[in-house]
């Protein structure tokens, strides 16, 4: 398919995924703010802003400042949510994939553009003002509902092809470089201020549809090296970073060579080295942070190999005519 | 619902009612379904029809000051219906029309009968076309001069404007450049299906839908020679452009590639497209790219849009454009006036389709005629297409007409005038009631090596009670129009 | 005197990128025209980095060729050689008579010479032009030959004649308001001047050979002047910076509107890159057959 094709729909993939994970942080944030104590919805904001390496448009939210109101938290929301400026808003991911799928529509279904359409022309008639006076919380999870159905929608009409194969390949590798950066927020948090209660594991459970898991296979007590454990490891797990990688490694494997093969070859090496450092090294190492440092550099490096080897090739030889 | 109010001009050709009120005899099944109809229904087949193009993201963009709108054309979802023997007149008429314009422009830019690339035209060393008129002309394009298109085909795609009046058929503009629409005439009739299914039926109307194939076929038969499998693709000038949706749906009716002038690229004289597994060789361009921005090399050198080379693996035969650039010299509103002469020229037939009578402020005394009576007249500029630029002197002030006047004296061959014509008007839901509206008409002409019209149009509706624009940028609409079968 | 001259000329083209750029498409314009009082024996083209490049011909008869690599290059080279046989001109009348005017004009309107009898992109007038033309009184006088005669010697007294001292894209009011230009420059106000009296003329890029004493060209050899087209004449030869030299002495490559139809180079590069480009231009008389 046209490289450029490919390479939209892969941001598609990209852009549609940041827009989820973000709803469904934002879920549980506006939750909280119903009961939680003030701290851990301090906490919680500087989660989402740190996992995104972005600053709050109100400076660092000190933890221990008690000048806490809920108006800070409508404009926080609203920043991560509407405002056009934040290229990670909602918003701003939603527009974007919506916008790569307008241009890529000849390359993914009716429906899948039809449902996709619908749910932009619905966010765009909203504002945190619409929203918060109901209920935010819905809004974010009827948000990544939408987006779960439409990937349930392209999974049941999209045609196999190529670009079948990069949208998957945006979505999982967006996926494993933010839950990477959400663990790696979590544990830099933790040898901070070496107590692990501050660090609210028990919303990352939640955000990954994990804590019925959790509660079955440990204890109704949350410890942070459990969750970090199941996060990273469990295959069943349906957002696990295990999960993730072997999603990656199969659709790299069935994109074959692209133009340049060096290039596609050294992605697929890539995919499976990422793959083999949680499935082998993982149980044995200690320095969780710095294996998932490497996990984070290495799904850098295969997006510039992708790059190099389907979208931006150097031209090396033309085709016999 | 009944048609009790609806309006009846005997100066206005109305596409459904006789003079003295009955329905013709085509319509009488569309007429009795229509009464059927409680108001109710009406307003909810009008709904669903309003709503399916939002849903689908049937679009265009108009461009505001300083924000591009992506705006839903409005639909009316009462069809207008067509006789086979009116639609036969109009088919016969459009053929002859392109053969014609297809004679005319490898007249003006091939190489002559004298065997001198850069000769005369004939129809203009016989002087049945003055030679100002062409070299007048701003989309005469110097650059092909000398070059002969593959099969005589300049124009393999035609979107020709048609009116009716009480005394019949004419041509209002042929555009032979990028001519848009098509997708409207296929997704108004999806939508007319799904709301009138049973008169559908009924009526037995003639099928447009494969007109994905016959695009396809036309395109096909431009191929460069040997090339018995070509690789097509659409070229677009991208997301902003206002017709991108249209492109989006032609690359998915065609199974073609969607490409933009990044995606392509020009090497010894052949043109290649960047895909996953590598280069890959293009044959035929559908272009929805104007001239003036197709080539970096030939043309505006500050293009981004298009193919650095294009031009030259065109001449070279190794790549082939649809359609060809400099075909606005054939479409441009001066020339128009002496299309049934090219017709008479050319081919040695009585025009079957009429031109509006034109007047060209070029000659003296056109224009004088044209300032005289400018309060009867539409006046166009010469340079502009979609509603722009046009003085409607009915519908115009003093103060308008004399700040006009100005500048048709300032630069007389910049403007052609016309009478105001009765355009047909065709029944719409307004409000809830069946009241008429003018209407147009735009069939596709397709040509590769031979002439293929498929039975329907983009039947576009000027909205406004009263008003003669129909261009959608200027608050037109569009309706399905049904050709029914013999 | 002889009557011909053989001449082979060499014109390298340096392009230097300040980064490495990935794609470049070029046409050029550098094969000398065959006829009209010379004969093109031989002409070759190449490029460093290689490429291929194939001719076509443009809407004036002018043969380009467009080049195109496609792999990162920092350098890009063209060397084009071409040999060249001129021959002298039959010498000019005095006058071409009464009534030539009208003959002059009437060919404004015809289809082949239209372009050339209308302004163009290098070629347009300007108040700075009028205030020019009042101020050097150029008027025509009842011959259309004497009146370009004399233009082309007005031009060529009027300026300056100063390399550099405009650049490949100046509009005509550069050297109106500066007095100092290069042969383009001339060419293009000769044009200008000589289209607004109804003389069609177009614009003729070349060489010139301009080893005697008190010859400009410009320092590479390359060299441009105007062509107007006359009633038994044809098109006629008017060279604003080199009045007095003989026409054998001038290679003819390409004719067009003005110099954007005939640029040597005319290319797209991609990549974010500045360039610089420098041309040489030799040019050099050899042995002729007898003849």
């Amino acid at each position: 398919m046209l490289s450029r094709s490919a390479q939209g729909l892969y941001w598609m993939g990209r852009y549609l995924e940041r827009a989820e994970h973000l709803c469904r942080l934002l879920r549980l944030q506006t939750e909280a703010l119903v009961d939680r104590p003030v701290e851990e919805i301090y906490f919680g904001w500087n989660r989402i802003y740190g996992s995104m390496r972005r600053e709050p448009p109100l400076g660092i939210i000190e933890l221990d400042s008690d000048e806490y109101t809920l108006a800070d938290s409508y404009t926080l929301a609203d920043d991560l949510t509407f405002e056009s400026a934040n290229p990670d808003s909602v918003w701003s991911c939603f527009a974007l994939g919506r916008e790569n799928a307008r241009q890529m529509r000849n390359c993914i279904s009716a429906e899948m553009w039809t449902h996709l359409n619908l749910a932009y022309l619905r966010i765009q008639q909203l504002d945190i003002q619409k929203i918060w006076r109901v209920s935010p919380e819905n809004f974010y999870s009827e948000t990544a509902a939408e987006i779960d159905t439409f990937a349930g929608v392209a999974e049941a009409t999209m045609y196999r092809d190529e670009g079948w194969e990069f949208l998957q390949l945006g979505r999982v590798i967006e996926r494993s470089q933010l839950l990477v950066a959400l663990l790696l927020f979590q544990l830099d948090v933790e040898t901070e201020v070496e107590e692990d209660s501050d660090a609210d594991w028990t919303t990352l459970l939640r955000a990954y549809h994990a804590f019925e898991a959790y509660n079955r296979k440990f204890s109704v007590e949350v410890q942070s090296g459990q969750v970090l454990d199941l996060l990273v490891s469990d295959p069943l797990i349906p957002r696990s970073l295990s999960r993730t990688l072997d999603m990656m490694a199969a659709n790299l494997a069935s994109l074959g060579s692209g133009s340049d093969e060096r290039s596609g070859g050294e992605a697929r090496r890539l995919g499976g080295r990422m793959g083999a450092l949680v499935h082998y090294d993982w149980p044995d190492t200690e320095d969780h942070r710095g294996l998932l440092k490497r996990v984070r550099e290495y799904g850098r490096d295969l997006h510039s190999l992708l790059n190099a080897a389907y979208f931006e090739y150097a031209i090396e030889d033309f085709p016999v005519r | 619902m009944d048609f009790n109010n609806y309006d009846l001009d005997p100066a206005i050709y109305d596409e459904m009612f006789l003079q003295d009120g009955t329905p013709r005899e085509h319509c009488q099944q569309l007429y009795e379904t229509l009464t059927q109809f409680t108001a109710e229904e009406l307003a909810s087949i009008q709904e669903r029809v309003a709503r399916s193009f939002s849903n689908e993201g049937i679009t265009f963009t108009v461009y505001g000051d300083d924000e591009a709108d992506e705006r839903i054309i409005p639909v009316d979802s009462i069809p207008r219906v067509m006789s086979a023997p009116d639609w036969r007149e109009i088919e016969a008429g459009l053929t002859q029309r392109l053969k014609a314009l297809n004679l005319f422009l490898e007249d003006v830019y091939g190489p002559s009968r004298s065997n001198d690339r850069y000769g005369v035209p004939r129809i203009v060393d016989d002087g049945v076309i003055p030679v100002d008129v062409v070299r007048g002309c701003p989309q005469y394009r110097i650059e092909m001069r000398g070059f002969s298109a593959p099969y005589g085909t300049w124009v393999a795609i035609c979107g020709t404007d048609l009116v009716r009046t009480n005394d019949g058929f004419k041509v209002l503009e042929d555009n032979l450049r990028v001519p848009s629409g098509v997708s409207y005439m296929l997704a108004n009739r999806k939508t007319a299906k799904a709301s009138l299914r049973r008169l559908y039926r009924a009526v037995k109307v003639q099928e447009i839908e494969h007109y994905g194939q016959v695009l396809l076929q036309t395109l096909q038969e431009l191929a460069p020679v040997g090339r018995t499998d070509p690789t097509i693709v659409l070229l677009t000038p991208g997301v902003y452009n206002s017709a991108f949706y249209e492109h989006v749906f032609l690359a998915q009716e065609l199974g073609a590639e969607l490409v933009e002038g990044r995606d392509l690229l020009v090497n010894d004289g052949f043109v290649y497209m960047r895909t996953t597994k590598g280069l890959r060789r293009v044959d035929v361009i559908y272009r929805r790219v104007d001239d003036d921005f197709v080539d970096p090399l030939v043309f505006r050198p500050d293009s981004l849009l298009g193919v650095p080379g294009l031009i030259h693996a065109y001449k070279l035969g190794n790549v082939s454009l649809v359609n060809a650039p400099g075909t606005g010299v054939a479409d441009d509103k001066s020339v128009y006036a002496y299309v049934p002469d090219m017709i008479r020229y050319y081919l040695s037939e009585e025009p079957i389709l009429a031109n509006v009578d034109t007047r060209l402020c070029r000659r003296p005394e056109d224009l004088e005629y044209t300032l005289d009576n400018l309060q009867d007249l539409v006046v166009k500029r010469v340079g502009e297409s979609g509603g722009y630029g046009m003085l409607i002197g009915p519908h115009s002030t003093a103060e308008e007409r004399d700040e006009y006047a100005k500048q048709v004296r300032a630069n007389p061959p910049d403007f052609i005038s016309q009478p105001v014509l009765d355009l047909s008007r065709a029944p719409c839901v307004i409000d809830g009631q069946f009241e008429p509206r003018h209407v147009d008409l735009r069939p596709f002409v397709l040509h590769g090596r031979k002439t293929r019209i498929v039975p329907g149009a983009f039947c576009r509706v000027a909205l406004r009670r009263g008003s003669l624009v129909v261009n959608s940028s200027q608050g037109g609409g569009g309706k399905d129009f049904w050709v029914l079968e013999e | 005197m002889p009557n011909s001259i053989r001449y082979e000329i060499e014109h390298v083209s340096h392009y230097l990128y300040s980064t490495p750029i990935r794609h470049s498409v070029m046409s050029l314009c550098m094969r000398p025209r065959d006829g009209s009082g010379q004969r093109l024996l031989s002409f070759e083209v190449g490029t460093r980095p290689s490429s291929s490049l194939n001719a076509e011909t443009d809407g004036f008869g002018n043969t380009k060729h467009v080049l195109n690599i496609h792999r990162e290059h920092t350098t890009l080279e063209i060397i084009a050689r071409s040999t060249v046989e001129t021959t002298h001109a039959a010498p000019l009348p005095n006058a071409l008579g009464t009534g030539a005017w009208v003959e002059v004009r009437s060919r404004t309107a015809a289809f082949t010479q239209w372009e050339f009898a209308r302004p163009s992109v290098f070629a347009q007038p300007s108040p700075m032009l009028t205030d020019y033309v009042d101020r050097q009184g150029i008027t025509p006088s009842d011959d259309p030959l004497q009146s370009l005669l004399g233009l082309r010697d007005t031009i060529h007294q009027s300026f300056d004649y100063v390399p550099g001292s405009t650049t490949a894209v100046s509009p005509i009011d550069h050297i109106l308001e500066t007095g100092q230009g290069v042969c383009q420059d001339y060419a293009h106000v000769m044009i200008t001047i000589a289209r607004s009296w109804g003389v069609p003329t177009r614009y003729v890029s070349g060489y010139v050979s301009a080893r005697k004493e008190g010859m400009v060209a410009q320092q590479s050899a390359t060299h441009a002047w105007a062509e107007c087209y006359l009633p038994e004449l044809g098109w006629t030869e008017f060279d604003p910076t080199n009045p007095e030299l003989p026409n054998e002495r001038r290679v003819r490559v390409a004719v067009g509107r003005d110099y954007d139809d005939v640029s040597p180079t005319r290319g797209v590069f991609v990549g974010n890159s500045d360039s610089v480009l420098e041309v040489s231009v030799r040019m050099r008389p050899v042995e002729q057959a007898l003849s």
